[in-house]
């Protein structure tokens, strides 16, 4: 059995707008094990940016993590003060944002911003740190890295401006990396050599991923294990190759079905009606009933508890009723 | 395939302006679209696909004159666009519509969806005040799987599916039969694509449309296209059936394109896939040669002095060393 690394229980966000409140994150749980990479896929407003910026602590005033908490090593990250919680950010958990370029500081030096962890941190001196930085530049495969130490990020390609972010996120050797769509912005040449890269990285540096994406094609490329989110909640759980053999959920089944495959010609694409709700103004009962094919009475007044198939299937889904309740 | 193309293209090409240096005194003309020819035929799918920056969009708006080639011809059954008459081009521009990638910015926020929808319309002298004009309103509507209280509403209380949808009917609006669809699909949620695709294939079905798709999703090509062109800094590489190209790609871009898409299948994981050895080039600095020769696996030196044409008929390569199915599996094996 694998060792926790971090274990997220019954997390909730809200954001709080003039509209109403948004129920981002309502009641979110899983786990991510030592050297595992684990997804958190799901389409947009679903939640799952939010559920990887209140583990940061990084929600801004808009935003209020309302319950739950968030285990690190013994603590719950939750409880921390802003400035306990600095000393963890870039040293024990780091993140990588989906667009590079406005990731990185315009106006300095991209090598100057990779070290930047180094000083804050382990106070290593400029020089120290400049070589650590040249040689972990050199590790995420930008080539000359010396020289391209001291250019600008306008300088960079979009690769290798991700790059540099990976490597700036990776440079204080951190347990766990949050990756947020690390290659949405990029070609899909581009986004080959970032996957290959962090599986190599993955390996060597012994960390472990969250990886959060809407592209259940870098979820098949990446993850070991997969969690499914749909309007705010996660509805399935399961190891990577399960969960695309057999997925459980109406949700999950119908997205998987609905994707083109690149192997197969067909001349109609199967569907899921309907639109995602607001998170403002959620169904009633089961998120997904409005959309759901197999849609049942029940599902409209009470919302489905998480159902335990085996060790590690999970689903919120009445169909699976009977199972051993979570 | 004897019959006249609906559209052709030959020898197009549109230059920008770049100035560099401290001073901006040197001026470079960077060539977006550099000398490309297409032949599209009626009815047919089409899809032009490459990486950003590789003057994909570009070509289309050069189709439909939304800018000004620098040079090349376009002709529309055979009328030579860049010379008829304002007159004649209002007629053919009925024909030919255009779908915009972003539904949140081509639709304008304080226009209802009927004044939207009657635009074009009125625009073409074909707005009449009567029910007859209310009623070619619904039908757009209903074209797209839209009702009749949609007419009153406005962009902001739709959802991106919707506002791509009522782009669609929009561009429906003057029964067009060329429709250049430029990104349709990636601003819209996962599980709204299916639905977005369907429509329009759908559509197609139903009126014979001819489409032109511009997409850097393979996965999507390959469902939809009979016809495949690669585009590679400004030209095309290869073109050929959606068949042929996918099952045996000659020329190393295409091949290395397919292999970075992403399998939807945990198992086939960690199979052989190619990965680039260089960057791109500037389009600022391209390198005499061939366009590819920084990122070739297969490089050589003839590549890096003479620039390979597109050559063949049906499925046509523009490489020194076009791939055959032996050298694939070598370069799988070696991975």
């Amino acid at each position: 059995m694998m060792q926790k690394l971090i274990s997220v229980e019954g997390l909730a966000v809200r954001f709080f707008t003039r509209k109403g409140t948004v129920r981002a994150v309502d009641g979110v749980s899983f786990d991510v094990d030592d050297g595992g990479i684990v997804g958190l896929v799901g389409e947009s407003g679903c939640g799952k940016s939010a559920t990887a910026l209140s583990i940061m602590g990084l929600l801004g005033p808009a935003g209020e993590t309302t319950s739950g908490s968030v285990r690190f090593k013994g603590e719950d990250l939750l409880r921390l003060s802003p400035k306990e919680m600095r000393q963890i950010r870039g040293k024990e958990i780091s993140m990588v944002f989906q667009e590079p370029m406005s990731a990185l500081n315009p106006v300095r030096s991209v090598g100057e911003q990779v070290a930047e962890p180094l000083k804050i941190h382990l106070g290593l001196s400029g020089g120290e740190a400049r070589l650590r930085a040249i040689e972990m530049l050199e590790e995420v495969g930008i080539p000359d890295a010396a020289s391209r130490y001291d250019q600008y990020p306008h300088q960079f390609s979009g690769g290798m401006g991700q790059r540099a972010m990976i490597a700036m996120a990776l440079i204080c050797e951190p347990e766990l990396l949050i990756a947020d769509e690390p290659t949405t912005a990029l070609d899909v040449t581009i986004q080959a050599q970032i996957i290959s890269l962090l599986h190599s990285l993955r390996e060597r540096l012994h960390m472990a991923v969250l990886l959060i994406t809407h592209d259940f094609g870098v979820v098949a490329e990446l993850c070991d294990v997969v969690n499914v989110m749909y309007a705010g909640v996660i509805v399935e759980w399961g190891n990577v190759v399960d969960v695309f053999d057999d997925p459980l959920h109406p949700y999950t089944r119908g997205l998987l079905r609905s994707m083109p495959r690149a192997k197969r010609r067909q001349r109609k694409l199967e569907v899921i009606g309907g639109a995602v709700p607001s998170l403002i103004e959620l169904p009633q009962g089961c998120r997904f009933h409005p959309r759901c094919e197999y849609v049942t009475k029940r599902c409209f007044s009470e919302e489905p508890p998480i159902f335990q198939l085996n060790d590690d299937r999970l689903v919120r889904c009445w169909l699976f009723e009977g199972r051993m309740k979570l | 395939m004897n019959d006249l193309p609906l559209l052709r293209v030959r020898n197009l090409r549109k230059g920008f302006l770049s100035k560099s240096g401290i001073f901006k005194r040197r001026r470079i003309t960077v060539y977006a679209v550099d000398g490309i020819d297409l032949d599209i035929y009626k009815g047919k799918t089409y899809a032009l696909v490459g990486e950003s920056g590789c003057g994909k969009s570009t070509l289309a708006r050069l189709i439909m004159r939304l800018v000004e080639p620098t040079d090349g011809s376009i002709s529309y059954r055979g009328k030579n666009l860049l010379s008829v008459s304002a007159k004649e081009m209002s007629a053919i521009r009925k024909s030919m519509q255009i779908i915009f990638q972003n539904p949140y910015a081509s639709l304008d926020p304080r226009m209802s969806v009927r004044e939207a929808l009657a635009e074009p319309l009125k625009a073409h002298g074909l707005w009449n005040e009567d029910e007859e004009s209310e009623k070619e309103l619904l039908h757009l509507l209903g074209l797209v799987g839209l009702d009749e209280e949609a007419l009153d509403r406005y962009p902001h209380q739709f959802s991106g599916g919707q506002r791509q949808r009522i782009c669609i009917a929009r561009a429906l609006a003057l029964r067009p039969e060329f429709l250049i669809c430029d990104e349709p699909l990636s601003a819209l949620d996962l599980s709204i694509q299916a639905q977005i695709l369907n429509l329009l294939m759908e559509l197609q079905e139903r009126f014979g449309f001819t489409y032109l798709f511009i997409t850097h999703d393979l996965s999507v090509v390959r469902h939809i296209a009979d016809r495949v062109f690669v585009m590679l800094l400004g030209k095309i590489v290869e073109a050929g059936g959606a068949e042929e190209i996918f099952d045996s790609p000659h020329h190393p871009y295409t091949h290395l394109l397919l292999s970075a898409v992403p399998v939807l299948d945990p198992r086939a994981r960690g199979r052989s896939c190619l990965l680039p050895v260089g960057e791109i080039p500037s389009p600022l600095e391209i390198p005499p040669g061939c366009r590819f020769q920084t990122r070739c696996p297969f490089v050589k030196d003839l590549c890096k002095v003479e620039e390979p044409l597109l050559d063949g008929n049906v499925h046509a390569v523009a490489c020194h060393f076009p791939l055959n199915q032996k050298r694939r599996t070598a370069s799988k094996r070696n991975e």
